[in-house]
């Protein structure tokens, strides 16, 4: 009996790891075939870029929603992000014995180069990236999109380019924004705890701050925005499921937009900023 | 098979799989210029799958497709969107743009494809609106229609570019007996008096046995007869008889 137990026991053990095995191979297969087919459809997302027209219109329809909807969301971050840096900066730098007059541009260069980019393209990946991916999941499963391709309308061209291209131009303007929204909120920080006027506020926010530093990083957010838009497009675009489809079109559009744009301020702004100005990347 | 320049569709040996499941095995048929071909079967047998190869929405495993004499299936998407215009499609569940209101639904695909000043294309959606009884609802969102309301509106935007070719998928479906029989006019007037080509899909033979002149039953992936409604009514196949039994044919 005992034999025949463990002879059981050991078929059983194998038969588990054997699937086991072919559930990793299959889940490991399954992201490939996923990764691959990202990429092709970025590169067509590329390609399609080159080649105007553009469908102006509904680029303009998509830069509002993109664009001036998501105004109110980052002047609120941008102010609260700003608050908080400025007391982080300050903590920092009173413990190395910094005084009060440096707080403003260190503040500004940390906001134009890397807070403000990195938050902007945070939060447009989850509000807008959610969005895209939700919206297009939907137009997918309901036929809209077929519906489109039988009147003759190529629908990647309609759907898919006009927010990305609303995403590329949406972006810069909105890590503007965020920046100086983070500024305001630095300089509520600086009000309440110091009697910094407005205007000496200013003057030292700019003082060590060069266009190049609000240019190069705030230009390369429209990286970003080719990313979040494009991820975004792919989950929801090629969705073949039903409403448990469009609930993971919409996470995968938000996870892997956030991890992309993280991992692109890190090596693209970082990069650049060092070799652009390789005294002051630091 | 007729090769001459009046046949409008032509399927040539297609055979479809979704997954691992086989959905359409060797399917031939043809449609002349200007007549009406139904396909009837029980659902899931791939009769919208089969519309959806017709105009290049899928592509199919094996087997030629041809619209207007071109080969489909060797297209890239720029010929197939160039074909497409030549052709009207209403889907099942009538697939009308949700975000947009019922009389710019009408509107959208003439200003993408139609080059019309916007006089001429407000003109002619006052008349689609008139054909399918929306005049009325022009301003209202598709989701403030009825079922049967949002399939007229799924006509009207179909028919809106003057497609040479319509496709119908179930085109009954859902709809209260007022508006299958507008749909019905509505489709023999087409076939009538402006010789669209008509393909239509559907499960029931009273609804298509008076505008059909080519009747074809699908089961199993497989074509179980094809023909003239009359001639199809005395088949034999068990298929085929379920099929006349239930419609006093």
């Amino acid at each position: 009996m005992e034999f025949g137990g463990g002879r059981m026991w050991r078929t059983l053990n194998t038969s588990i790891s054997n699937s086991q095995a072919l559930s990793d191979s299959s889940s490991i297969s399954r992201s490939w075939a996923a990764s691959t087919d990202l990429i092709r459809f970025g590169f067509r997302t590329l390609r399609e870029l080159l080649h105007p027209p553009w469908d102006a219109e509904e680029i303009s329809r998509q830069l509002y929603e993109i664009g001036w909807r998501s105004t109110p969301l980052i002047l609120v971050a941008g102010v609260v992000v700003g608050i908080v840096i400025a007391e982080l900066v300050w903590t920092s730098l009173v413990n190395f014995g910094a005084v009060d007059s440096v707080i403003p541009a260190e503040l500004s260069r940390t906001m134009f180069r890397q807070m403000g980019p990195l938050m902007t393209g945070l939060l447009v990946s989850g509000r807008v990236g959610a969005a895209i991916g939700a919206e297009l999941a939907v137009l997918r499963i309901t036929g809209q999109i077929d519906a489109l391709e039988s009147l003759a309308i190529d629908s990647f061209r309609h759907l898919v380019i006009t927010r990305v291209v609303a995403c590329i131009i949406a972006l810069p303007i909105l890590t503007t924004l965020m920046s100086f929204a983070e500024i305001a909120g630095g300089f509520l920080w600086e009000a309440a705890h110091s009697e910094m006027s407005l205007r000496l506020y200013v003057g030292r926010v700019f003082d060590k701050v060069g266009w190049g530093d609000y240019i190069l990083p705030t230009l390369m957010t429209g990286v970003l925005g080719f990313v979040v838009g494009t991820v975004a497009s792919y989950f929801g675009y090629t969705v073949e499921e039903s409403a448990v489809g469009v609930r993971r079109a919409s996470m995968r559009s938000v996870v892997l937009s956030c991890l992309f744009v993280i991992a692109l301020n890190l090596i693209i702004l970082n990069q650049i900023m060092s070799f652009w100005f390789p005294g002051r990347a630091q | 098979m007729n090769l001459d320049g009046d046949v409008a569709i032509r399927f040539d040996r297609v055979s479809k799989s979704i997954g691992t499941t086989r959905i359409l095995e060797d399917v031939s048929f043809e449609i002349p210029r200007g007549t009406a071909f139904s396909i009837l079967g029980r659902r899931g047998t791939g009769k919208t799958i089969a519309l959806k190869l017709s105009i290049g929405l899928l592509k199919p495993d094996r087997g030629r497709i041809f619209i207007n004499q071109e080969e489909i299936t060797k297209l890239d998407i720029r010929g197939l969107l160039r074909v497409r215009k030549s052709t009207g499609f209403v889907f099942q569940n009538s697939a009308v743009f949700d975000s947009i209101s019922v009389a710019e639904n009408i509107a959208f695909p003439l200003r993408y494809n139609s080059g019309k000043p916007e006089s001429e294309i407000q003109e002619k959606v006052r008349q689609q609106l008139l054909q399918v009884g929306l005049e009325q609802d022009g301003d209202k969102m598709p989701v403030d229609l009825s079922v049967g309301m949002r399939k007229l509106l799924g006509f009207a935007r179909a028919l809106a570019c003057d497609p040479a070719i319509l496709l119908l998928d179930d085109p009954w479906n859902g709809v209260d007996s007022i508006t299958a029989a507008i749909i019905r006019k509505l489709l023999l007037d087409l076939k009538q008096r402006r010789r669209t080509t008509l393909l239509i899909m559907g499960n029931k033979m009273s609804e298509v046995r008076h505008i059909s002149d080519q009747l074809a039953i699908l089961d199993g992936g497989h074509m179980v007869a094809c023909g003239p409604p009359n001639e199809v009514a005395r088949c034999d196949n068990p298929i085929v008889r379920q099929f006349v039994s239930q419609e006093d044919f």
